[in-house]
């Protein structure tokens, strides 16, 4: 390098201090991987370079900026260089505060976005995709997934991919949990030594092939209810920023979550028996109401059968045993009926110990049904031995030809178990409508 | 991981010259496959000489840009496996500079029962230092770099813009170097910049399991001669050659040189 004095003293030394030296070596390091990666190609292919910001480190140590063009001639590089410390600042001003402001900005578009996502949202899974898509292009992760705490306390991924699944050898949800039960967001890396918190999610970075692993967790009204992931191919250290719109993406989904979670557990109980699960009343009813509803204008006529199931003597059990033990036989009842249908028969708690199974089919199907449903009940119960349990079944069987109504159908269920147990009990009657 | 529907070869604005064994050439970062013209057109006559431009460079498809998969060299190294599957190619050689020797590293770890040879021209596995590993720069250096993306980007079309053009007796060079110097986004570059200088390849070296050569400068800031070393050790079947020029780009400041070793290590 050959300079003159203007510059040498800009740098802080003697001009032929500068002799034999690259002018390279004046940029510090952030600046020599500019020019060296992109300003000298350019000016290698080109010939030359306008108006390039860079900075020289003087002999003080202080970085002075300036704005460089160079060009090729013949075998020497020509270099202009213009202090441009003003320039400079009012350049760094700008760009800090633009950069403020797009931060900014993208933060609360992030924000609005899922709010807007949310609110549309219908489901469960809905929302916890939305959430994992938000969480992919919000932090560049290679993938995003959201997992949900279930009712037994476990953790199931609702939405997204976790691309380690199946490849956590050990504890399988031990990262998970820790992030529910400490409410706090994890960070593992592949380059995390083996004796850290979570070898096995090391491990299974390395073969997945990631670098590293953030959850966070998914709050509502102070509540964990689940948690996010998201997975990066190149290690990453989250900013606080970045993490802060984690969490505020995740408690909004979270508070969605869980409104959806309470207008689900409403409308089960408006149609489903507490103690037993099954189909309640209103819900019985409406199920047949609605098969019964232009059937009998369809071109083909097609049966439709209605069974009433009483237990007998189980009302001794109740008197005798306790109400702990007849609503222990109610629900084992409800298993052996669940057992013995068919796959879209429909079973349901119609009252006390009073039981109703739908069959869309043939009477003889149901008399099938029927059948398996009395050896399940002969086979007794452990709690109330010594206590005769059998089943009073009415079937009525509609066959699809003249209009029908509801009341009609159950009626004459009715009456045909009653019928059954006048008969003598534990046994089928069948009336065809 | 692989792209459905996705015409790649478009997508990473590829051209091809010539006929025969093919050579695959891969440019790194702040440039485009045009920074091969000192030495990829050498081996036109006998080889069938592929370039390419990593998504966000070039001419390649702007629109094909996603964040998430180019977070990492992963993004970029599938894309070049697609290309090679694209085209069929078998008995490839690798020539990569900089970044883009690791990302054909990285391709052909995925893929190496179609290369043949590797020629990595100034690597550089990480660039951060870390214990026991001296990658020449600090998180710092690596932030300053970003911001003095940022600086250079207020003056970027004014720097693309050619004003005086060293070679006055091609005049469409100045084009073709201005649009595909010109059409990389700023935030894209930025970005790229990130994945560059904070990946750590340096496992990645150890599955390399195809014939390599490297190619060093003795004097390079950017990939200095003990990086070089590191890359060429911890390849199993590697050679490591210095050439005796300045500056972190080898095929543009020595290209006779660079071309020379490549047919010597071909033959």
């Amino acid at each position: 390098m050959r300079a003159n004095a203007t510059f040498a003293g800009w740098a802080g030394v003697d001009a032929e201090a500068l002799v034999g030296r690259h002018f390279r070596d004046l940029l510090p390091p952030g600046a020599q991987l500019l020019y060296e990666t992109r300003h000298l190609p350019v000016l290698r292919l080109q010939g030359s370079v306008d108006e390039v910001f860079l900075e020289v480190r003087t002999a003080s140590g202080s970085a002075l900026p300036v704005l460089v063009n160079a060009v090729i001639d013949g075998d020497e590089v020509r270099i202009g260089v213009l202090a441009a410390a003003n320039r400079v600042s009012y350049e760094q001003q700008l760009l800090s505060t633009q950069r403020e402001a797009e931060s900014l900005v993208a933060r609360i578009t992030v924000l609005q976005d899922a709010s807007a996502a949310f609110a549309d949202g219908t489901s469960e899974q809905g929302i916890a995709h939305s959430l994992a898509a938000i969480l992919e292009e919000t932090l560049v992760a290679s993938d995003a997934c959201v997992a949900l705490v279930g009712p037994a306390g476990e953790l199931d991924v609702v939405a997204g991919t976790n691309p380690l699944e199946g490849l956590i050898r050990g504890d399988e949800n031990l990262l998970g949990s820790t992030v529910v039960s400490s409410e706090m967001p994890v960070v593992v890396n592949a380059a995390d030594d083996d004796a850290a918190g979570y070898p096995w999610v090391v491990a299974a970075l390395r073969e997945a092939r990631l670098q590293t692993v953030a959850v966070f967790p998914m709050m509502s009204d102070s509540k964990p209810i689940g948690v996010a992931a998201a997975f990066f191919r190149r290690e990453r250290a989250l900013a606080g920023s970045e993490t802060e719109v984690v969490l505020a993406l995740a408690r909004q989904a979270g508070q969605v979550l869980t409104r959806l979670r309470a207008q689900e557990q409403l409308a089960y109980a408006a149609l489903h028996d507490q103690l037993t699960g099954l189909a309640n009343r209103a819900s019985i009813r409406h199920s047949i109401t609605l098969a019964l509803s232009g059937r009998h204008l369809a071109p083909a006529s097609r049966p439709f059968s209605v069974m009433f199931l009483d237990l007998d003597g189980f009302k001794t059990v109740n008197d005798r045993l306790g109400h702990h033990v007849g609503d222990a036989i109610l629900q084992q009842v409800a298993g052996r009926l669940r057992d013995s249908v068919r796959g879209d028969d429909i079973v349901g708690r119609y009252g006390g110990d009073e039981f109703v199974v739908i069959c869309d089919a043939s009477g003889d199907a149901a008399a099938t049904v029927a059948g398996r449903i009395h050896d399940e009940i002969r086979a007794g119960f452990a709690e109330a031995e010594g206590f005769p349990i059998s089943a009073s079944i009415g079937i009525a069987v509609y066959d699809g030809h003249d209009e029908l109504s509801t009341d009609t159908l159950i009626g004459a269920a009715d009456a045909a178990m009653y019928e059954s147990k006048r008969m003598g009990r534990d046994r089928t009657t069948r009336v065809d409508l | 991981m692989r792209s459905p529907g996705v015409d790649v070869l478009t997508r990473n604005n590829v051209t091809i010259t010539g006929t025969g064994r093919p050579v695959v050439f891969a440019h790194g970062f702040g440039c485009s496959q045009d920074m091969w013209r000192l030495v990829a057109p050498h081996f036109a006559d006998e080889y069938q000489v592929i370039l390419f431009d990593h998504v966000g460079s070039g001419g390649s498809d702007l629109s094909a840009y996603r964040p998430g998969k180019y977070d990492s060299l992963d993004g970029y190294a599938d894309d070049l496996v697609e290309i090679v599957e694209q085209l069929d190619l078998t008995d490839a050689v690798f020539v990569g500079h900089s970044v883009g020797s690791i990302i054909g590293l990285l391709a052909a770890n995925q893929i190496p029962e179609r290369f043949a040879k590797l020629v990595l021209v100034n690597p550089s596995p990480r660039y951060v230092e870390a214990e026991g590993y001296a990658g020449g720069f600090t998180q710092a250096d690596i932030d300053a770099l970003l911001d003095s993306l940022d600086s250079n980007y207020f003056g970027w079309s004014r720097t693309i813009a050619p004003v005086i053009m060293g070679t006055p007796e091609q005049p469409e060079l100045a084009e073709e170097l201005t649009d595909s110097f010109c059409s990389t986004d700023p935030s894209i570059a930025r970005h790229f910049a990130r994945v560059t200088f904070l990946s750590d390849n340096r496992r990645d070296l150890d599955e390399v399991s195809v014939p390599t050569l490297v190619i060093q400068s003795s004097d390079d800031v950017i990939a200095p001669l003990p990086v070089g070393q590191y890359v060429a050790e911890h390849i199993a079947d590697s050679a490591l050659v210095v050439l005796p020029v300045s500056g972190h780009c080898a095929h543009l400041s020595a290209p006779e040189q660079v071309v020379a070793e490549i047919r010597a290590f071909l033959a």
